[in-house]
């Protein structure tokens, strides 16, 4: 196993409130090398504090993550995070952000330039080398931060509702790139959404997760034939029949929280 | 029909639509005013100058509503100002307002970076000093001159030090407030891709606050220049400041607005400069959200 959480609890303190808030339960969860893992749940549910606590942003209350064995403790290069509000530097050009990565690793700049260049291509922004951020669009800008990731060469890509913030048309191209690209890459992903066609579109296994406090509730295998960005796999039966189940399963939450005002 | 009734009736849309502009009959009617239309900016602004100028000429000379004492017209300014530079009096002061301003800028800037960013990143520090910077920064620290005079003569030193002043608190206050509001998703970016203490400091922090330090240097040399020549008005025997006063003293009226003539075209001139450097800079680049 690649990734293992065992028995994770993540509490937050919240100072102002003096209580604390337990944003993971008892999470025990792998993830295996070359897995497209896809964790849908509603807003709130310790998703993004799973993918944190797997970076090493976040310390386990109780519990552990292994990654490789290893018991996580600071973040690395060996995990590499795309963020959903881009988090790239405005400063920098396009270039020179997809290089950050190799910048703080300390390696010279000659070597850098084939492998930044590499991967610019690779998720199709050639000629636009020298742009800056706020000159892209939304899609353009979750490539740049795509590539930025790629640079470093991870194990293990953890994407936090990466195209979240992406129109719709858009998101439908990035999702089929993003699987051609992780099937050229061989690449593990851990993949955050709470778009459920967007999980059955990418993912191998989808963990669906409750909220407050987050805890595992179903993992479902999907058995949809690849590649899915030529297959007009929508159209199937099976992919209905997916829909419907991790639906259902999320249902009776969002319901819930609709009922209660958290959303 | 009335048109009152027309208006009720029918509403806004029976009116009919203006017609479309078709080219070359943009600013119809009298001449003067298609000319104010079509004119590019800076025509137009030495058109208005000189209509300016002649307007206050004509009435200074001609019809005399201001006593020219208090007011000259342009022309009597236009030769105090030959004068002046002839015999070098503008020359000497001039070179002596800008060496201290200079100095007062390069050291004001210079500590205010420091002291911003240092106030920014160590939370102690910030609580301990923040009263007194905002309450600096708030104060016009102009009051200081009398003391500062009595203290240390009529010598530069004490005007470079009321100039620091003047700089050093946007300064400070703008680098502070820059570091203090680095964005954090740059920030979790730069830690999952392994950066430590200092690369978070000069790969993100730093240049995060670039802008907000040009903001401030732009602001501090408004400041000093303020600074710098109310300190040459009281209690000085050099500078633009003082030759001004003098001139005004001797009922001099041209010369003194010639000296502040000059020390308008400083002023623009210094921050159009620092404009242009915040505009220019890479780092000015809009956070891209």
């Amino acid at each position: 196993m690649l990734i293992r959480a065992e028995h994770l609890t993540v509490e937050y303190e919240k100072a102002r409130e003096r209580t604390r808030l337990v944003a993971l339960w008892d999470l025990t969860l792998d993830v295996a090398e070359g897995e497209f893992l896809v964790i849908v749940g509603p807003s709130g549910c310790g998703k993004t504090t799973f993918l944190s606590a797997v970076a090493g942003l976040v310390p386990p209350t109780s519990g552990a993550v292994y990654f490789s064995g290893q018991a996580v403790r600071q973040p690395g290069p060996d995990r590499a995070m795309v963020f959903q509000d881009y988090a790239l530097m405005p400063w920098r050009t396009v270039e020179q952000n997809v290089r950050f990565g190799l910048e703080l690793a300390g390696k010279r700049d000659r070597e850098h330039r084939a492998i930044v260049q590499r991967y610019i291509e690779l998720v199709g922004l050639a000629g636009f080398e020298r742009s800056y951020p706020h000159e892209l669009s939304g899609g353009m800008r979750q490539r740049v931060g795509l590539a930025r990731a790629l640079a470093v060469d991870p194990r293990v890509l953890l994407m936090d509702e990466p195209f979240g913030a992406v129109d719709a048309m858009t998101r439908e191209i990035m999702q089929g790139e993003l699987e051609k690209i992780i099937a050229e890459t061989g690449k593990t992903v851990v993949f955050i959404t709470h778009s459920i066609d967007e999980a059955l579109v990418l993912a191998d296994r989808i963990v669906v997760i409750t909220s407050r406090p987050g805890r595992l509730q179903e993992i479902v295998p999907v058995d949809l034939p690849r590649p899915r960005y030529e297959h007009d796999i929508k159209a199937l039966p099976r992919y209905q029949e997916l829909r419907g189940h991790v639906w259902s399963l999320l249902q009776q939450e969002v319901r819930q929280n609709v009922k209660s005002g958290r959303e | 029909m009335d048109r009152a009734q027309v208006r009720t009736d029918a509403g806004p849309s029976a009116q009919p639509a203006p017609p479309p502009p078709a080219e070359g009959k943009i600013g119809r009617g009298r001449r003067s005013l298609r000319f104010l239309k079509t004119a590019p900016g800076n025509v137009l602004f030495v058109v208005t100058l000189i209509a300016f100028l002649a307007f206050w000429q004509y009435m200074q000379t001609q019809v005399r509503s201001i006593p020219p004492l208090y007011l000259p017209p342009p022309s009597a300014i236009w030769d105090a100002l030959l004068e002046n530079f002839r015999n070098g009096v503008f020359q000497e002061n001039i070179l002596y307002s800008l060496r201290n301003y200079a100095i007062g800028l390069a050291i004001g800037s210079t500590a205010g970076i420091t002291i911003g960013l240092l106030t920014g990143s160590i939370r102690k520090l910030d609580t301990i000093l923040s009263p007194y910077i905002w309450a600096f920064y708030a104060t016009p620290n102009i009051a200081f001159q009398p003391i500062l005079i009595v203290a240390l003569g009529f010598s530069p030193l004490p005007k470079i030090i009321m100039i620091i002043v003047g700089v050093v608190f946007p300064v400070i206050i703008n680098a502070m407030t820059g570091v203090k509001t680095v964005d954090n998703s740059l920030v979790q970016a730069a830690k999952v891709f392994g950066a430590n203490r200092l690369q978070l400091y000069t790969k993100v922090a730093l240049p995060f606050t670039v802008p907000f330090i040009l903001t401030g240097l732009r602001l501090g040399a408004t400041r000093g220049l303020l600074y710098m020549y109310i300190s040459e008005i009281f209690g000085s025997t050099q500078g633009l400041g003082f030759m001004v006063l003098q001139a005004t003293n001797k009922f001099q009226t041209p010369t003194a607005f010639a000296g502040i003539i000059i020390l308008v075209v400083i002023s623009v001139l210094i921050i159009k400069a620092f404009e242009t450097l915040e505009r220019r800079s890479p780092y000015s680049r809009k956070v891209a959200v």
